[in-house]
């Protein structure tokens, strides 16, 4: 079924909608929850949220393309859900780290160096990414989203773009290298 | 920065970038079907030698379906038409290589229509296509392509009055990925028997011939195009899988999902919803009438495949088709296409396509309405 059959049944109210989303995008959501959180039970709860996020919001919102529309949806439920995880740690004075709560996942963005300092203005922020985003090749630029906003594993990565581990890592930080370069032309601190 | 920050912008990021990403390398336990149309104006001084070259990501399981169009020419390429002497076609899994040559008529531009069409268990971005270039090649043009096609088995053959041949075998289809064997019978004219091994049991079968419906494409582009030397004849043919009886050539109720218009075609794409497994092969709607501006109605009874393989209709090389012993085209031509029924097995629903291919006489925007297999084709 296309996107735009989609968002009819959800404007008809048409529950078969959320079933039909779930067969669709489900399983992609899933993979972008379970990155960010890490439990599979937590992250079935995300895609739960996030389909009851589709149906509250559509109507009146009418999004196409419809999956970067429902893959954000769900990334910012599983950030809010690790923010809030974080923050409880570290009310509860168990452990500030956020590696703690992430269990054995890689702090992806520590990598990159770009948090825990000042604010920053996202709009301004968003823009430069973008502008760096269209200036990488079309490879580079799925590297580094699946790294970074989908959360995926090096070695996942490497296997859906049928590169060795290393090949992907060693992109990775050119990537990130030119992401601060590009940045600080931007004049954003990071 | 706070990792807030940056969290949140990079959620923030274009459509296009996440769609692109979320897509790629993505599996192919469930086959669906997009495609994109791109059109690529070429200044006329480029077209001595040129060619156009795609890279697309999901290789394993890209399929393509090229459209070229230059000057008042028009030629469609794909699986299922033989290549016309002045494109060359081919295809190394990543990256498929499309060649046109010289300029046809006097016009300004080329455009070029790739129309690809890619399996993969979501659906595509639009920006799959990582690039696509359209270059001189400096190259002197060479008609061109050299593989040909084989099949090996236990052949049945029998004469036609039409003089045709129906090979009725096994076919063993060997394609750069390996080999993908099925069960078909092959009507075809112009194939003749290249070695035949008693011993073995298997023959091989040279010729100029068409693999049409119901193949995978990845896998029928090292077969369709023959090695033109020798007395090879052109044919036309088409392929059906034994299986499938007269009766199963059913109309199914379809369902149109896309049409697509370009000057010189319009394309109407459709569904079938259903799990009749032996329409992988011939769930062409049936009939079409085009009805143009002036009242004019021009009605194509045939089921194509339906007719085609039992003879009633001829298929051209460029795809078009006109009813046997019909020596004047009409002014549209239409071609059909299967797009369902993937090797795996046979998951419902259907897509296919017919392509409604107008002379230069007949525009497109001349067309007032189209209904075809009794659906009215939204043209708006």
């Amino acid at each position: 079924m296309e996107d735009n059959a989609i968002i009819g049944m959800l404007y008809e109210r048409t529950e078969e909608a959320l079933t039909v989303l779930q067969d669709r995008y489900g399983r992609l959501c899933l993979g972008v929850a379970k990155n960010i959180l890490g439990s599979p039970e937590d992250a079935e709860e995300c895609v739960n949220d996030t389909l009851d996020a589709v149906w509250n919001r559509i109507p009146p919102e009418k999004p196409d393309p419809l999956l970067p529309y429902v893959l954000r949806i769900t990334r910012n439920i599983a950030l809010n859900r690790r923010r809030a995880a974080m923050a409880k740690k570290r009310y509860a004075g168990e452990n500030l780290s956020l590696e703690t709560v992430q269990e054995e996942r890689e702090d992806i963005l520590a990598e990159m160096a770009v948090y825990d300092r000042q604010d920053t203005d996202e709009a301004l922020l968003q823009n430069a990414l973008n502008g760096f985003l269209a200036g990488l090749r079309t490879e580079e630029r799925i590297l580094f989203l699946r790294r970074y906003w989908f959360e995926d594993p090096v070695p996942e990565i490497a296997k859906r773009l049928g590169i060795t581990e290393n090949h992907a890592r060693v992109r990775l930080t050119r990537l990130k290298n030119r992401l601060k370069r590009y940045l600080e032309q931007e004049g954003i601190v990071i | 920065m706070k990792r807030e920050n940056m969290e949140n912008a990079l959620t923030g990021v274009k459509d296009m970038y996440i769609q692109e990403a979320a897509q790629t390398g993505e599996g192919k336990k469930h086959t669906r079907l997009r495609k994109k149309w791109i059109v690529i104006p070429v200044a006329a001084a480029m077209m001595a030698g040129m060619m156009l070259t795609v890279n697309a990501i999901a290789p394993v399981d890209l399929g393509f379906y090229l459209k070229a169009a230059y000057g008042d020419s028009y030629a469609m390429l794909d699986e299922m038409t033989a290549m016309p002497d002045n494109v060359a076609y081919r295809s190394s899994g990543e990256e498929i290589t499309l060649e046109l040559k010289g300029i046809m008529g006097d016009s300004q531009t080329v455009v070029a229509f790739v129309d690809v069409t890619v399996a993969a268990d979501v659906s595509l971005p639009e920006h799959y296509i990582l690039d696509m270039k359209l270059e001189p090649t400096g190259l002197p043009w060479e008609k061109g392509l050299s593989s040909y096609g084989s099949a090996w088995g236990d052949l049945d053959r029998r004469a036609n009055p039409d003089g045709s041949t129906t090979f009725s075998c096994k076919m063993t289809i060997r394609s750069r990925d390996g080999v993908m064997a099925s069960k078909y019978a092959v009507k075809c004219s112009g194939i003749r028997v290249r070695e035949e091994n008693a011993e073995t049991e298997t023959m091989l079968l040279e010729g100029e011939w068409n693999l049409a419906f119901g193949l995978n494409y990845k896998d029928l582009t090292q077969v369709i195009a023959a090695d033109t030397s020798g007395e090879l004849m052109s044919c036309s043919q088409m392929l059906l899988p034994e299986e499938i009886t007269e009766a199963d050539l059913v109309s199914v109720p379809a369902q149109v999902y896309e049409v697509r218009m370009s000057p010189l075609s319009l394309g109407v794409y459709w569904m079938v919803d259903t799990e009749h497994k032996n329409l992988a092969m011939e769930n062409s709607p049936l009939g079409c009438t085009v009805t143009l501006r002036d009242g004019t109605v021009i009605t194509k009874e045939q089921d194509i495949l339906y007719d085609a393989v039992h003879g009633l209709i001829k298929l051209e090389q460029d795809g078009t088709w006109r009813p046997a012993g019909e020596e004047e085209k009409t002014a549209v031509s239409i071609t059909g296409r299967n797009e369902g029924g993937r090797a795996e097995g046979h998951e419902a629903p259907y897509y296919g396509h017919c392509i409604l291919t107008f002379d230069a006489e007949l525009p497109v925007d001349e067309v007032e309405s189209v209904t075809i297999g009794g659906l009215v084709v939204p043209l708006g």
